[in-house]
């Protein structure tokens, strides 16, 4: 009893000690510009001790933001559109850059730091999620945003380990809802 | 059997098995190594394999516990299964756990191997080597910049628009461009005309320029290297110049090169502790599955060959509790199942042996039943003896002749039945003794009086010898020759009746009338003293011959047919008005017990008149005039068929054991006066009848006469 009390004790403080590194989502605004609905968001990355040391090492991490645009319904809402920004970060050790590749474009911008790389992911701006046609009036609407850390992007040795780490738990621990103004 | 043949065969199903897992775990090796695209699936290989590992333990649980339960039942073959599943599974877990902590070893001494203080400074050399080799150019270039800056100082923008494709051209960048504190464009010029615009810094550039005044990076545009300048240009108004200078393709790839390698070489190192982890899992999975579906595989195989075993055991254990038809199945043509075969043929011989013995203890069951049927049906009554003189057998005719259940004392002796029926105590003890003396067939008549009266019997001994020509018991054969004896006496006595009325009656007339005759020719002539002599003899002779007249009147009724005009008569009543006529006589008290139902009969009712005058009068005359006669009247079942039974007892001297042999005999009479044939009369009417009378040899108070006449149903 006092072992598995001790145990307990000990998980917690590991928890408490291992911080919480799961991304978030703030500054959330919709705006409609010419009958789109256009989406203004904040996605603050934060990487724990163990994932800046691997992205130091070479190893690339990859986010997706997932935006899903839900009608509410009685018992459960409907996906009408989702979206997914996929971003991966790699650092270069010679050139001492660190490349951020937006995997949904195949485009790909250098930072001379992890800092720059970061805020340049984190700044999602006028993003156009959805026709203001698909929108029926008499029924009500929310975008749900998540950031979700993606696990199997990294190397194979990596992957099952990550799973059951809490300093690899980079996703956003619950959906953001914003609500759509019709 | 076509259940056996729809059975998938086992072998190809473990063949089946070892080959998913091989393949999994090869799928899984190879996405271990990363170098295939098998690596997205590892996860999901992964789980699989987990899964397979969990399913084929839950298998196995179940297993062992089908297995527990059996032991504990005390099953067959469940010994011999934990055995040989026991003996498997330390036979495969063994070598196993060896080779499991030797390859641990080697892996863990084989990653360490890839590492060593030597390589990763050879590493870290080249990189700082081409680093600082970028460097240079980044400083060489940070320097051109400086100077351009300088050179702008005091020019007006449109002077500096002017200048600035010199000073790109000068300094061999591909790209010069000056923005102003804020960030906008004030002049850009770039080798590519095409170019409108610059390469505009990022927000987090901008900040590194602000703080630092100038700023030198890598950066890429259109898949190529270049190196970008910033520096501030200390004017009235600041502002910032902006140069690209390109990297020459070769630069870039070496670049590119070392720095895959060394990120693929720092990528490793950081990866060794999760690699280790990830060869263990792997290696842990891969024995785990593997012993998992070795010992689930060494279940269904020690069953499968333990399974002819089983069965042997049940079939042996069924053939001992006497279910000769158990047949097993013939699963292999290994040795077990010529085993199976031999058992199967044991039993089939078994078999057929228990149904010959069977069919001939069926025959000889049928035999005994047909002779018991036929010793049943006999008239005669039939008992055996064993060679100790005690009953092995008795038919129905037995029962119904002696009145005991002779059958119900098979083993015991006829000494034992006299215990509880001592009224044949006679007949059994002379039975008895002729069982014990005589060596030959023997034959006697015996007479005892029975339930219903005097029985006369005829028996017949007949020595019983074996094969071997030891005596092993008799056999009596008796039967009832009363009615038989009784119907030659009746026959005997009515033709004497008919004789005496022919011979006797015939003479008597002529000497009547002779009598009278001389009595009135002679009686005249003779002397007064002779005349009386001659009255007297005449008188003599007239009133004998009128007695011989009257007895040989009593031989032809007794001699003629009583059953004259038959119809149905009212006993209870007929009775009534016969006992009316002694009810009125003084000193006799008549007693009656009747049915409550009227009993009908069909008789003539002149005789049955007569029987019942003969029966009250003789009990009458038995008490001297004075005493109670009982009178009874019930009804009765006698061999399914219903009587009515009439019973007078009177309170008389009663009947003396040889008397009670010859009462309805004729002549025979206790009375000094009468022809002895009153009782022989009654006994004939109620024979023709159809009816019984007998003496009632349990009443001792007197005479008690029972008769039963047939009943009629209206």
């Amino acid at each position: 009893m006092k072992i598995a009390v001790f145990l307990l004790c000990f998980l917690f403080y590991e928890s408490l000690w291992a911080g919480d590194f799961s991304t978030e989502v703030k500054n959330v605004s919709m705006e409609l510009v010419a009958d789109h609905y256009q989406l203004n968001a904040d996605i603050i990355y934060r990487i724990s001790p163990i994932a800046r040391e691997a992205l130091q090492k070479g190893v690339s991490l990859t986010w997706a933001v997932v935006i899903k645009t839900e009608e509410q319904g009685v018992l459960w809402n409907s996906t009408i559109k989702k979206l997914s920004l996929s971003y991966q970060i790699q650092n270069h050790a010679l050139l001492n850059i660190y490349s951020v590749k937006h995997l949904n474009s195949g485009e790909k911008e250098v930072f001379s730091s992890l800092a720059g790389a970061l805020n340049s992911m984190s700044k999602i701006r006028g993003l156009d999620i959805l026709d203001k046609q698909r929108i029926k009036p008499e029924n009500s609407y929310h975008v749900a945003i998540k950031a979700v850390f993606k696990h199997e992007a990294l190397p194979v040795p990596l992957r099952p380990f990550s799973y059951f780490d809490s300093q690899w738990a980079l996703s956003s621990s619950h959906w953001t809802l914003w609500p759509l103004q019709n | 059997m076509a259940a056996s043949k729809l059975k998938f065969p086992v072998n190809l199903s473990i063949v089946i098995l070892f080959a998913l897992i091989l393949l999994s775990l090869q799928l899984m090796s190879s996405a271990t190594q990363g170098s295939s695209e098998l690596s997205d699936m590892y996860s999901w290989l992964l789980i699989g394999n987990s899964l397979g590992s969990i399913v084929l333990f839950v298998l196995i649980a179940i297993n062992a516990y089908s297995l527990a339960r059996e032991l504990k039942k005390r099953e067959a073959g469940a010994k011999l299964t934990t055995r040989m599943v026991s003996l498997f599974a330390v036979l495969a877990i063994a070598p196993a756990a060896i080779v499991f902590y030797f390859s641990i070893q080697f892996l863990n001494q084989g990653i360490d191997s890839w590492f060593n203080v030597e390589v990763d400074r050879a590493m870290e050399d080249a990189l700082e080597l081409s680093a600082e080799s970028l460097d240079q150019r980044k400083r060489l270039h940070l320097k051109q910049v400086r100077k351009l800056a300088k050179e702008v100082v005091g020019k007006s923008q449109t002077l500096i628009a002017l200048e600035m494709g010199g000073m790109r051209e000068r300094v061999e960048a591909t790209e010069i461009a000056l923005f102003t504190r804020q960030g906008h464009v004030i002049a850009s010029n770039s080798i590519d005309s095409n170019d409108i615009l610059p390469l505009l810094p990022g927000e987090h550039t901008w900040l590194q320029v602000r703080q630092n005044k100038e700023f030198v990076s890598f950066n890429q545009m259109d898949d190529k290297l270049l190196i970008q300048v910033i520096v501030i240009v200390e004017d009235d108004e600041p502002r910032f110049m902006q140069v690209l200078f390109p990297v020459s393709e070769r630069i870039a790839d070496l670049a590119d090169s070392i720095d895959f390698a060394f990120v693929r070489y720092q990528e490793t190192t950081f990866l060794r502790g999760s690699l280790k982890s990830s060869f263990l899992l792997l290696l842990s999975l891969v024995l785990l599955l593997s012993l998992l579906a070795a010992i689930w595989v060494a279940f269904i195989s020690i069953r499968h060959i333990v399974d002819p075993v089983k069965q042997l055991v049940k079939g042996t254990q069924a053939v001992a509790s006497g279910n000769y038809r158990q047949q097993l199945s013939v699963v292999s043509q290994d040795d077990l199942g010529f085993l199976v075969e031999s058992f199967n043929d044991m039993t089939m011989r078994i078999a057929r042996s228990r149904d010959e013995t069977k069919a001939a203890s069926i025959e000889v069951e049928h035999q005994r039943a047909y002779l018991e049927t036929v010793l049943s049906n006999l008239t005669a009554g039939v008992v055996s003896f064993g060679s100790t003189y005690k009953i092995r057998t008795a038919n129905q005719a037995a029962y119904r002749i002696l009145h005991i259940p002779v059958s119900h004392f098979v083993g015991q002796t006829l000494l034992d039945v006299i215990v509880l029926h001592p009224q044949l105590t006679q007949l059994w003890e002379s039975i008895q003794e002729l069982l014990e003396n005589a060596d030959d067939v023997w034959q006697q008549r015996f007479a005892f009086l029975g339930a219903n009266g005097r029985q006369e019997l005829l028996c017949r001994g007949t020595p019983l010898f074996s094969s071997s020509g030891e005596r092993v018991g008799t056999i009596v054969v008796f039967d009832d020759v009363t009615d038989l004896i009784q119907a030659q006496k009746n026959a005997a006595w009515g033709e004497v009746a008919k004789r005496l009325a022919h011979e006797i009656k015939n003479p008597l007339t002529p000497i009547q009338l002779s009598a009278e005759r001389l009595q009135h020719k002679l009686a005249a002539e003779l002397s007064e003293s002779s005349a009386q002599i001659l009255q007297r003899s005449t008188q003599t002779i007239v009133n004998q011959v009128e007695a011989l007249k009257s007895m040989v009147d009593d031989f032809s009724e007794y001699a003629r047919p009583s059953k004259k005009q038959v119809e149905i008569i009212n006993l209870n009543l007929l009775i009534n008005e016969v006992l009316a006529l002694y009810i009125l006589q003084t000193g006799i008290r008549i007693i009656t017990v009747f049915s409550a139902e009227n009993l009908m009969i069909e008789a003539d009712p002149v005789s049955i008149r007569q029987v019942l005058h003969n029966v009250f009068k003789n009990a009458q005359e038995a008490m001297g005039g004075k005493g109670q006669i009982e009178v009874k009247l019930s009804k009765v079942m006698r061999n399914n068929t219903e009587f009515a039974e009439l019973a007078v007892y009177d309170e008389g001297c009663g009947l003396s054991d040889e008397q009670l042999e010859t009462i309805f005999e004729p002549y025979v009479t206790t009375k000094t006066k009468g022809t002895g044939l009153g009782l022989a009369i009654v006994k004939k009417i109620i024979e023709e009848h159809g009816g019984a009378i007998w003496l009632d040899t349990t009443y001792n108070e007197g005479a008690g006469f029972i008769i039963q006449l047939p009943i009629v149903l209206i």
